[in-house]
Formats: C-alpha cells, sequence, structure tokens
C-alpha cells in the first residue's frame, strides 16, 4: 500500500494522521485517542456508506473487510510498531459498532417518514458483520452490550472486539492486554448471556 | 484479582458447560455462590441452551464440530493464524492425537495441491525429537472443506516455560538445543524445512526431551510469506519475527532454505544461554526490525554472560551469520559442534575468516573501515586479480574475464559508496583521495556527479595550535584573520596563503580587522602584560603595554568606516584610537567591571558595550567623547554576547547562562526572549529584520527583530555553538559542539547536509560567511578551514506545500517543471534553481508529462487532464479521465511532443490525443486496471502496463500489437533510449527488465519494501534511476543490471506527514542533471554538470 499515493480523496485525508496519532498513543497522549477514533469513524462510516450503496463487487457489509481496509489506507504499515495494530484495531472496533448503530437508526427514521429524531426502539435488520445470510439486531445488541458493560466491562469489550472488528481471539487478547484464556472465557460467556437477553429481553 | 460476579460467574459457567444440560441443572442448585454471581450464571446456561446464531457469526461455529474425518473432537487445545487445534480421538488405531484443522489450506487450488504433496512428506518425518504427522486429510466441518492433520500428540511445556522453571545447567541446555537441531536435521534430511522455530514450536517432555512441532506448516499455510507480503497477523509476528533470518525479512522466500532454520537455532541457542534474544525487536517496525537483523551484529554472548565466551560464543555467532555461506551447512553440523564443547573437544567452527571478521568489523565500524576501506579492497583486489589471471591461463578465458568484470564492478560499487559515505561525514578531501582511485572504465553518472560535488576549493588553512580564538574576514572576502594561542595570522581567503604573521606581544585573544583589510587591531595577554596593538598592511602603527594581575575580558572593534578602533578590558574604560595616525582620541569610563562585549553600529554617532561579573549592565555610549548616554540595566551576572541585527540600530544581547534581550534601538526598551532553554549562540539574519538564536538542544529561533515575538523554529540536531546566515545561498549554517557545521534552508529550516573540516574535529567555536558563498571555521582543537558551502551539485529545492507529484526538464533542460498535492506547478531555472513561476492548479496534480518544450500536461485527483503552456501557465485545453485511484500516472507522451497517451482509469480506455489541443486521434481499451503507459522513444509502439502483463499497441493506431506475461503490478513504465528493453517498476518493489523485440526478460532487480513508484533512464542509456517508497534513489548500471550508487535518501518533513516516497525522476536531456519529486515536498536536483557551466 502507498502512502499518500493511495489517498485520492479530496479533501485529503489526514493519511499520515492515523499513523502519527497511533505513534502518540504510544507515547501515552491520550488526547490522541479521541481524534483517533474520529478518524476511523469518519473512514469506516464512507467504506460502509460504499458498501451499502452497491459499490463494492460484494454488496455485503463486513465489519472484519472493512476494518482492515481501515487500517491499510489509514495507517502507513511501514512505520507503525506491532503494538500500534492492536490500539488500532481497538479503536477501529468501537468505530465500527457506532457505524452500525448510526446505520441502523437513520434506515428506522427513513421508515418512519424521514426527520422523525425518534430513536425506534426496533433496529433495522442488517446482515450480520460476517456476512453470512445471519440477521441481527444491532440496535439491540447494541443496548445489550451496554447492559454487559454494567457487569463486566471486559467481557463487553471482547464482543465488541470479536464481534465488530472480527478480531481473533489472540488479537482481542493483544488489545486488551489480557491472557488469551481470558478471552476465550469471556467471549463464551458473554455470548451465552447476550444470546438469551437478546431472545428473552432484560 | 478481585473477579468480578459476572467473571466469577464465566469461570463457573466454563465448568459447568463441559456438563449435559440436564447434570447442569443439578450442578446449579449445589452452586454456593452469591445471588449476583447466579444470576449471570443463569442467563448464560440459558442462552447457551438456547444460543443466538447471529453471534456466532465472527467464528463459524465456535461450537465443537463432533466429528472430523475419522476423528472425535474433545475438545480445543488451541487457536492461531493458521487454524484451530483440537485435542482429538482417533478411531483406528485408537490414540488420542492432535488435530490441527488449517483454514486456508484451501483457500485456493494450488495450496490445495501444495497441501497434499507436502503433507506426504511430513508423514515420512519419524524422529524422537518431532511430533509425528499421524495423518492428513480433508473433510467436512459446518458445510465448509477443511484441512487437518493429524499429529501426535505431545505431552510438555513450551520450551521458555520450561527453561524459566526447571533452570537446568548450562550444559543441560547445550544438549538441549543440540537436540533440537538434531530433530530438524532429521526434518532436512527428509527435504522439509521448519521455517517456524521459535520456543513455542519447541515442547519439553516431563523426561527433558525436547520435540519440536508444526514442521512444514508454516510453508502449508503460507504464514511464512504473511509477514513479508504485509498481509500479517500482528500477534503471529510477534513471536515469530525475531526468529526469522535476515533473507526471510528481506522477503526473499525463494531464497529459504535448511540454513534458514539454521539461523533459527541459532537465535534459539543464543536464548536458551543467554535469556536474550540476540537482538531487541521489541518496539521497532517491522521495516526497522528487518533492518537491524540484515545490518547489525548482535553482541557476542561472552559479552552477555562471561561463561559463554570462546567456543559457545563461536558457535552462535556462525549460527546467525548474515550471510548463508557463513552458516553451519546443516543443522547435524551445529548439533555436533555443541556437543564437541561438552567434550571439551575443539569445535569445527573457527572464530570467523578474516575476510569475514574483516566485513563484521566493517559493519560495526562503517566509519573506521571508510578511511581503511579503500585501500584494503584495492589489496584484496590485487590478490583477486592474480587468482584470475592464474585462472586465464587454466580455464577459459571466457570465465576470467567474466570474473574480473563483475570483481571490478564490485570494486566500483563499492568504492563509489565510500566516496557518498565520506563525503556524508564531511570528509571532502578524503572523499576525493577516495574518488581518484576508483575505476575509470564503469564511469558513469554517478561518477561524474561525486567529481562535480568534490571539485569545490574547500582548504585546510594553517592551524592553531592550542585552539582558535577567533576568525575575522573584510568586506570583500578577500582577507581571512585568524588568531589563536601561537598567534594571528592575515591569509588571503582565496588560496588560504599566509600573508602575515603578527606579534600581538603575547596570545591575540582579541582582535578585529577593518572593513577594508589594510589595518588589524588587536589585544595579547602574556602574564601580567597586556598589549594593544594597531598595524596598517602590516606595519606597526601603535603599540601599547598594560601592567596587570590578570587578563580578565577584552573587547575591541573597528567601526565601519575603518576611522576609529574602540577597545576595552578588565579596568572598565573604554579607549578610541584614530587608525590613521594611532592618536588615542578618548579614554572614558563606561563599565564598573571588564569591558567584556562591545559593537559598533554601521550607523549613528553611538556604539554599545557590556560588563561582566559585577556590573552586568549595558551602556550606549557617545562615539564622539565615550561618554555614557545611556544605561540599560539587566537582571544577569555578565553580558557575554552583543549582537546587531543587520549592523543597527537594534540590537541582542545574552547573558552568561543564556538569557536573551532584544533592543529595537538605543533608546527603546527591551523585549525578553522566551526560549525555556539557554540560548548559547546569536546571529543577525540577512537584513536584519530577524534575530537567529541557536539553543543547548540544537534549536534555532527565529525572533522578529521589532516584536521579539518567535516566527520560526528548526532543529540543527546538536548543541549550537556558532551560528551564521548565508544570505547568497538562502541558507543558515550552524555550527554545534561535536564539531560538525549542519546546513539548513533558511526558510524551511531543512537540513541540506553538514561539513566538517577533517576527522577528530572538535566544536565550532567561530564561523565566519565570506561573501562568494564560502565558510570560514575555526575549531576548539585549532582546525581552521575554508569550506564551499555551495550544493549546487546537490540541491534540495523546497518550493511545495505538500507531496510533489510530477518532475520534468522543460525548456530544453534549461527548467525544471513540478507539479504538486498543492495545487500548483512550479518553474525553476535548472541551473541557479531560482524558482522563475508558480501557476495554480484546478486540482491537486498526480502526474506531469512534456509536450514539446513549451507545454506540459498534468493530470489531477479529480481525473480532470489539463494541458498547460509553460510560458504564462494558461491552460490551453482539458479532457476527463476519471478520479485518481492512487496508482499509476497513466500518462505517455510520444518523443516529438505532439501527441500523448492519455489512460482513463475508470474504463481502461486509452486515448492518445493531439498536443496541440487535446483531439482524439485514436483509442483502445486496455485491460482493468491498466495505470501505467510508456512511448517507444522510436515511436513505434506505445507500452500499457496490467497486472500480470504488458502490453504493446501501435503507437498510431492503438492496435494491438503484442503482449507479455510479467510478475506484478506495474507501477511504472521507462523504455530504454533506443527502445531495446523497457524497464518495469512493480507495486510489488521490483524493476523487470525486458528486451522488447523478444518478450524475453532481462533482468529482475530491487526488492525494496514498497512499491516501485520512480524510474528514470540516463539518455546513454547505461543507467537506471529507480526512486521508491523509503525515499532512496537508486542507480544502476544497465550492462550488468548491478546497482552503482545510492544518491542522498529523501527525509520526511516532520510535523507533516512524514512521508518520503520518491514518486518521479527525470533525468536532463543532456544526462548532466537528476531531479527526483518526492512526497516530502521537495525536489532533489543532483548534477554532474562541470563547474561553472
Amino acid at each position: 500500500m502507498g502512502p499518500a499515493p493511495s489517498q485520492p480523496q479530496d479533501p485529503a485525508p489526514p493519511a499520515g494522521e492515523a499513523t502519527q496519532l497511533l505513534a502518540s498513543l504510544k507515547r501515552g497522549e491520550a488526547a490522541a485517542s479521541g481524534r483517533l477514533l474520529e478518524l476511523i469513524y469518519a473512514e469506516l462510516k464512507s467504506l460502509a456508506a460504499a458498501a451499502l450503496r452497491g459499490e463494492r463487487a460484494d454488496h455485503t457489509l463486513q465489519p472484519t473487510a472493512l476494518v482492515h481496509e481501515a487500517w491499510l489506507r489509514l495507517v502507513d504499515q511501514t512505520r507503525v510498531e506491532w503494538q500500534g495494530r492492536a490500539h488500532f484495531l481497538g479503536t477501529a472496533a468501537l468505530a465500527m459498532r457506532r457505524v452500525l448503530v448510526d446505520h441502523a437508526r437513520a434506515r428506522g427514521r427513513e421508515k418512519r417518514g424521514g426527520g422523525a429524531a425518534r430513536v425506534p426502539l426496533e433496529g433495522e435488520r442488517i446482515p450480520a458483520p460476517t456476512g453470512l445470510d445471519l440477521e441481527l439486531d444491532v440496535l439491540a445488541l447494541d443496548r445489550g452490550l451496554e447492559e454487559l458493560a454494567r457487569h463486566s466491562e471486559r467481557a463487553a469489550r471482547v464482543v465488541e472486539l470479536r464481534f465488530f472488528a472480527g478480531l481473533s481471539e489472540e488479537d482481542t487478547a493483544e488489545v486488551l492486554g489480557v491472557a488469551r484464556a481470558t478471552v476465550t472465557r469471556d467471549w463464551r460467556a458473554a455470548r451465552a448471556w447476550l444470546s438469551d437477553w437478546l431472545q428473552r429481553g432484560a | 484479582m478481585g473477579a468480578s460476579p459476572f467473571e466469577r460467574a464465566a469461570e463457573r459457567f466454563e465448568e459447568l458447560a463441559q456438563l449435559s444440560v440436564e447434570e447442569r441443572a443439578r450442578a446449579l442448585e449445589r452452586l454456593a455462590e452469591p445471588a449476583e454471581v447466579l444470576e449471570p450464571l443463569r442467563r448464560m446456561l440459558a442462552g447457551a441452551a438456547h444460543p443466538c446464531a447471529a453471534l456466532d457469526a465472527p467464528v463459524p461455529r465456535a461450537e465443537l464440530p463432533e466429528w472430523i474425518g475419522g476423528f472425535r473432537i474433545l475438545h480445543l487445545l488451541g487457536e492461531g493464524g493458521m487454524g484451530r487445534v483440537y485435542e482429538a480421538e482417533q478411531q483406528a488405531p485408537r490414540r488420542r492425537v492432535a488435530l490441527k484443522v488449517l483454514k486456508s489450506a484451501f483457500a485456493a487450488p494450488e495450496l490445495r495441491r501444495r497441501f497434499e504433496t507436502e503433507a506426504q512428506a511430513l508423514g515420512r518425518l519419524q524422529h524422537p525429537g518431532l511430533a509425528t504427522v499421524y495423518e492428513a486429510g480433508s473433510a467436512e466441518v459446518h458445510g465448509e472443506r477443511v484441512a487437518y492433520l493429524a499429529m501426535e500428540k505431545v505431552e510438555g511445556e513450551a520450551l521458555d516455560a520450561y527453561l524459566a522453571r526447571a533452570r537446568p545447567t548450562l550444559a543441560a541446555r547445550v544438549e538441549l538445543v543440540a537436540r533440537v537441531a538434531d530433530a530438524v536435521h532429521h526434518a532436512h534430511e527428509k527435504g522439509v524445512v521448519h521455517r517456524d522455530l521459535k520456543p513455542s514450536n519447541v515442547l519439553v517432555e516431563p523426561s527433558g526431551r525436547p520435540r519440536v512441532l508444526d514442521f512444514g506448516i508454516a510453508r502449508l499455510t503460507g504464514a511464512d510469506l504473511e509477514v513479508t507480503t504485509g498481509h500479517t497477523h500482528a500477534g503471529a509476528v510477534l513471536g515469530t519475527l525475531p526468529y526469522m533470518s535476515p533473507e526471510q525479512l528481506a522477503g526473499h522466500a525463494s531464497g529459504v532454505d535448511l540454513r534458514t532454520d539454521v539461523y533459527a537455532l541459532g537465535v534459539l541457542l543464543h536464548e536458551v544461554l543467554a535469556g536474550r534474544r540476540p537482538f531487541d525487536l521489541a518496539g521497532k517496525t517491522l521495516a526497522e526490525a528487518a533492518r537491524i537483523v540484515a545490518e547489525e551484529e548482535p553482541a557476542p554472548l561472552g559479552q552477555l554472560d562471561a561463561r559463554l565466551r570462546g567456543d559457545l560464543e563461536t558457535i552462535a555467532a556462525k549460527a546467525l551469520a548474515k550471510e548463508r555461506e557463513q552458516r553451519y551447512a546443516s543443522a547435524a553440523a551445529l548439533a555436533e559442534d555443541l556437543r564437541r564443547t561438552l567434550r571439551h573437544e575443539p569445535i569445527v567452527a573457527r572464530p570467523a575468516t578474516t575476510l569475514y571478521q574483516l566485513k563484521k568489523f566493517a559493519r560495526r565500524n562503517r566509519r573506521l573501515v571508510a578511511a581503511l576501506g579503500f585501500a584494503l579492497l584495492s589489496l584484496l583486489a590485487g590478490l583477486c586479480a592474480s587468482l584470475v589471471l592464474a585462472l586465464q591461463a587454466r580455464e577459459q578465458s571466457a570465465l576470467a574475464r567474466e570474473r574480473a568484470a563483475a570483481l571490478e564492478l564490485q570494486l566500483y560499487r563499492q568504492g563509489v559508496a565510500e566516496v557518498y559515505r565520506t563525503l556524508a561525514e564531511g570528509r571532502r578531501e578524503r572523499a576525493a583521495e577516495l574518488l581518484a582511485d576508483l575505476p575509470r572504465s564503469l564511469a558513469g553518472w554517478e561518477l561524474a556527479h561525486l567529481e562535480r560535488r568534490l571539485s569545490s576549493t574547500n582548504r585546510a588553512l594553517p592551524r592553531h595550535v592550542g585552539g582558535t580564538y577567533r576568525l575575522r574576514a573584510d568586506r570583500a572576502g578577500t582577507r581571512l584573520a585568524s588568531a589563536g594561542p601561537d598567534g594571528l595570522r592575515v591569509l588571503d581567503a582565496g588560496t588560504g596563503a599566509l600573508r602575515l604573521e603578527l606579534d600581538a606581544g603575547g596570545q591575540p585573544r582579541r582582535f578585529d580587522l577593518s572593513g577594508d583589510g589594510r589595518h588589524v587591531f588587536a589585544l595579547g595577554w602574556s602574564p601580567g602584560t597586556l598589549t594593544a596593538s594597531l598595524w596598517e598592511e602590516g606595519r606597526l602603527v601603535r603599540t601599547e603595554r598594560h601592567a596587570s594581575d590578570h587578563m580578565g575580558w577584552a573587547e575591541c572593534a573597528f567601526d565601519a568606516a575603518g576611522a576609529s578602533v574602540y577597545w576595552g578590558w578588565n579596568d572598565g574604560l573604554l579607549r578610541a584610537w584614530e587608525v590613521s595616525t594611532g592618536r588615542t582620541r578618548f579614554t572614558q569610563p563606561v563599565q564598573a567591571s571588564d569591558v567584556r562585549v562591545l559593537a559598533v553600529p554601521e550607523q549613528g554617532d553611538w556604539l554599545v558595550t557590556g560588563g561582566d561579573w559585577g556590573d552586568s549592565s549595558l551602556a550606549v555610549v557617545e562615539r564622539a567623547s565615550g561618554h555614557v548616554r545611556r544605561r540599560l540595566p539587566t537582571d544577569w551576572q555578565a553580558v557575554a554576547e552583543l549582537v546587531l541585527l543587520g549592523g543597527g540600530p537594534a540590537f541582542a544581547a545574552r547573558s552568561q547562562d543564556g538569557l536573551v534581550s532584544l533592543w529595537p534601538g538605543p533608546e527603546q526598551e527591551p523585549t525578553r526572549l522566551d526560549a525555556n532553554e539557554p540560548i548559547l549562540a546569536l546571529a543577525s539574519a540577512p537584513g536584519g529584520e530577524q534575530l537567529l538564536a541557536g539553543t543547548a538542544s540544537g534549536r534555532i529561533l527565529v525572533v522578529d527583530g521589532a516584536t521579539a515575538r518567535l516566527v520560526g523554529l528548526h532543529d540543527a540536531g546538536a548543541a549550537l555553538q556558532t551560528l551564521v546566515p548565508l544570505p547568497e545561498r538562502r541558507l543558515l549554517a550552524a555550527g554545534t559542539l561535536d564539531g560538525r557545521i549542519v546546513l539548513l534552508e533558511r526558510d524551511s529550516g531543512q537540513s541540506v547536509g553538514a561539513l566538517a573540516a577533517s576527522p577528530g574535529t572538535k566544536a565550532v567555536v567561530e564561523l565566519l560567511a565570506l561573501p562568494d558563498g564560502r565558510l570560514a571555521a575555526g575549531h576548539s582543537n585549532g582546525d581552521v578551514a575554508l569550506l564551499a558551502t555551495a550544493p549546487d551539485a546537490f540541491r534540495s529545492l523546497v518550493g511545495h506545500g505538500s507531496y510533489v507529484y510530477g518532475v520534468a526538464f522543460a525548456r530544453g533542460g534549461r527548467e525544471l517543471v513540478s507539479v504538486s498535492w498543492d495545487h500548483t506547478l512550479r518553474r525553476w531555472d535548472a541551473r541557479s534553481l531560482r524558482e522563475l513561476a508558480s501557476h495554480p492548479l484546478p486540482q491537486r496534480a498526480t502526474a506531469l508529462v512534456t509536450l514539446g518544450p513549451e507545454r506540459v500536461l498534468v493530470a489531477t485527483m479529480s481525473g480532470e487532464v489539463v494541458a498547460l503552456d509553460l510560458a504564462d501557465g494558461a491552460v490551453a485545453w482539458r479532457t476527463r479521465a476519471s478520479p485518481w485511484d492512487g496508482s499509476g500516472a497513466g500518462l505517455a507522451s510520444s518523443p516529438d511532443g505532439t501527441r500523448v497517451a492519455v489512460v482513463d482509469p475508470g474504463d481502461a480506455r486509452t486515448r492518445i490525443l493531439a498536443a496541440r489541443d487535446g483531439t482524439v486521434l485514436a483509442t483502445a481499451t486496455l485491460p482493468p486496471r491498466t495505470r501505467a503507459l510508456a512511448w517507444d522513444p522510436a515511436d513505434g509502439w506505445i507500452a500499457a502496463g496490467a497486472p500480470g502483463r504488458i502490453l504493446f499497441l501501435d503507437a498510431r493506431t492503438l492496435a494491438p500489437r503484442s503482449e507479455l506475461a510479467l510478475e506484478g503490478t506495474p507501477q511504472r513504465l521507462v523504455p530504454a533510449p533506443d527502445g531495446t528493453w523497457l524497464a518495469v517498476g512493480t507495486r510489488e518493489g521490483r524493476i523487470e527488465v525486458v528486451d522488447v523485440a523478444s518478450g524475453v526478460p532481462r533482468a529482475r532487480i530491487g526488492g525494496g519494501p514498497g512499491p516501485m513508484y520512480a524510474l528514470a533512464v540516463h539518455p546513454d542509456g547505461t543507467r537506471l534511476a529507480s526512486g521508491s517508497e523509503d525515499g532512496r534513489v537508486l542507480l544502476w548500471e544497465t550492462a550488468s543490471w548491478t546497482r552503482v550508487a545510492e544518491l542522498e535518501p529523501h527525509v520526511p518533513r516532520p510535523p507533516e506527514p512524514a512521508y518520503r516516497y520518491v514518486w518521479e525522476l527525470a533525468f536532463a536531456p543532456d544526462g548532466q542533471q537528476l531531479v527526483s519529486a518526492s512526497g516530502d515536498h521537495t525536489l532533489r536536483l543532483w548534477s554532474a554538470a562541470a563547474p561553472g557551466e
């Protein structure tokens, strides 16, 4: 992947910015974190929009692929430390979750005749993140995750990372800085918990 | 660790999930857990009974498959980049196995074939140190075809865990690695290379026997290639990268053989023996890590642990050799040598050969070897030449000639590299010597360029024993005076010849030279006596002695007209002498302590003095009478430096401890400069509007002379001792404490190079800009030198505000045209490098070609293609293509400049347009993703590069003529000047050279990281210049396709996005200049034109 040459949008996306933000994060500059989220959110949103408009060949929304694409587009691969990827993925999962939720809300409004400010109770069903033929109520999942986070912040993060950014257990462990076994356990428990929550509600 | 109720529930859930549904309910009853644990636990169990399928999405089915092939799955052992590992039970024969399910093995048919053949090879491996592969096959799992390997389930702990727990003795550790090597050797004998040896792939059984896992898996899954192709799994790389050999990291997948495993065994040995890896790669980028592994030598084991000195150190070093040929030829040889140390027998590995040691030495001490290297190399060359002669007598002379030619090329390359290196260190004279020794038979552009660069008039001046006090030059720059403890000299600034030696009556601590250079005034100190002397053309006009028990401070200065000289010293009195007669005009008290500093403005009737400890005030003094007109108090301890801004009236003073105040004039109030750190050097910017202040950390503050506001900030990179602007060159020269002179662009602050008089030179204490652009430098060790600063032969042009995406020579090579992402097209004089014009562009530019001498065609980001006339920047015509996608240029113009080919990236149409008005002359549809074009110099064909192939089209009709296959995606095409070959820069970072007539590949070179963006061929066809992602500009010799030189790389410009890629290169039509355009916002120009041309 080339640097600026592969970033032809106008205004030019700050192609090196994400790379530098990751470096800043490494140095412990917390302010970089918010800006990084903003950057990734914007990038994912445009990628997702293109995907949903059917501009992409596969016509499906695959968060894993989008996150990977954002990673390639925003970050100069040769100048990021290994840990940088973990930072990026951690942030990207959060951004992806927001993109999907915002999208679901927007679709809900459209259906209700536009302009309705009310957040729909039931979200739009969109294809599940892997593009498999499964459907999931993203808004319900979002609320479920919020509820789960009240029980265990970490387990909610595990779901967010695995589900919205498609991280492997290994990567998830690296992002969260916990043992792989912890991720495995959290993921199983959280998934079971959410399954019940989604079917029976609070 | 206090687990939350949910986390506690998660643990319980894990236990209960093993049970059947009925058992779960019963177990739940028996649990003695509080309600806040039971509540989420119940939910988990309920959810597990009725899982929401959508949540399984990220991993297709987290639940265990019941069967895979003939294996009953028991549970998941682990999951990694390559797939999952289950513990499973084989039915016949009934045994526990580790079942590895490989995700990507069947991603493509060729992978499937590879899997099948490799799996057979793995099945043949039978060794007590290896985990046996029982069976390989494929099976349907959840409707998906997966490949699996059933392997012996090894009970044991990972090597690193074992070492930490069992703490085996040194001998046991040596034996352990030897046994690992035995097992690896067995696999090598069966033709299987591991490629991914690391501690986590070595399990140690309770008996202490090591077992090597996952043989050949890396190749089966292509995982070993992932790291170097960028599709990498962060976690996987973390564990693997430190064990990768230089050839693996360089991406030479085909170059991986059993010696790659020997290298990994070397890393393992190093780690097992010393407790740490040879290289600390933590926190390094992949590129950095690759560089370190390729270039740096690990610390010898003996330095980490004295017990490892000697044989073990030698063995590890041999296994870890950068060049595969230097490593053990087999893992068995390594094991054998390890065991010899246990038996106290002499080992086979030698503490490297002399040559090898020399190479290692060279790698460690580049600087030193640069000085010795060439002589040494010449010696070796002599030796080899005689061998070649012997060979010639006995064997075919063709072979001998070939070898002799290769050797000569090698010598030439190394010589050129040494000249560049020496030059980069600022040792111009040494570089010139090396250059003179280079073999001329292979001379090309780079040699002419180096000669041009080294033809300057640098010269060392007579050294001052004991240090340099001061340097002064007359206004015309013809005379230079220097002083040190051994005397005061006046030299011819042009030739460096000594004109006068003056006796100042002691050490000439302070002196001044009149503007016309005819008069010298000096204050000499010998213990107990200060002598003031005035000379006219070397004739003593007046001398006067004063007694004192200490020298203290003193200062002197001529006025601009050279009518009076003013001086003062430790009695606080200011004296004025009439220069023509030597008569005293006045003697007046001005400071209560020493007169430490003194400055006489060019205009006005006043001067300024400053005092030392006891009176740190400044005094504005009447030049006619010596009366103090105004006293300027400071809260400092002493005034150390006084600088007039542009000759006055504004002046700045610096305190002993690095504080600076600025007075706009003698009547005005001062403003204090806020630098946050001590300022060590002051200088006036040309014109005097700005003050330059150099700091202890190497920053240069540019301060507005009227308001004292900071208007610029540069970084010279080392503590500054002296600072001087070079007005003619728009440069700043900064002398550092470590003896270098850093040259920076005055406006941008970008470093354009560093000068140093000679090796071992110490802090630059005096720096003087001569009107001809040269610098006079005095060092603390007494070295004095005249240095050329004119980097005419190598210039960085900073003129664009963003990435530069196109550059070309225009108007017969007299001018340069560049276009940038910053919406401008700029024209530059190719000789003086002056910017001639800047024209706005409607869009961000992405590519440029010339259409004859007076017109250019610019491709833009939006897809609009615009023809502009150079004379006025007016748009002649425009046409549309689809928006740029970041790939190749997609433009090429005919040799006569009358036609231009444009590829539309949207529909892959190519059109030929008339340069005059953009009329479409021909159209053709090309394969998708065709991006790069080249036009035959003989106007016969147009080459178009699409992924995997090059198409040749008729240059008039665009009718297809031929096509050839090519590995990779073309990014840039350039034809040979005679059209016989075509060089193709690929996105994969290589240069593929193909013979146009036959389509036969001539060479494949490169291998740099990232795409090969830029290529240019010298008009004489003997050199190809390449520019890549990493900012490097390389020159290749086109007969052997060998790299002959590496020019100064582009460097990123913080705080902008740190890009350095070279996007375009161009040789001037006369072949004398080479220009590069880069993402660092600059153009760089290298010239081989003779000086003065």
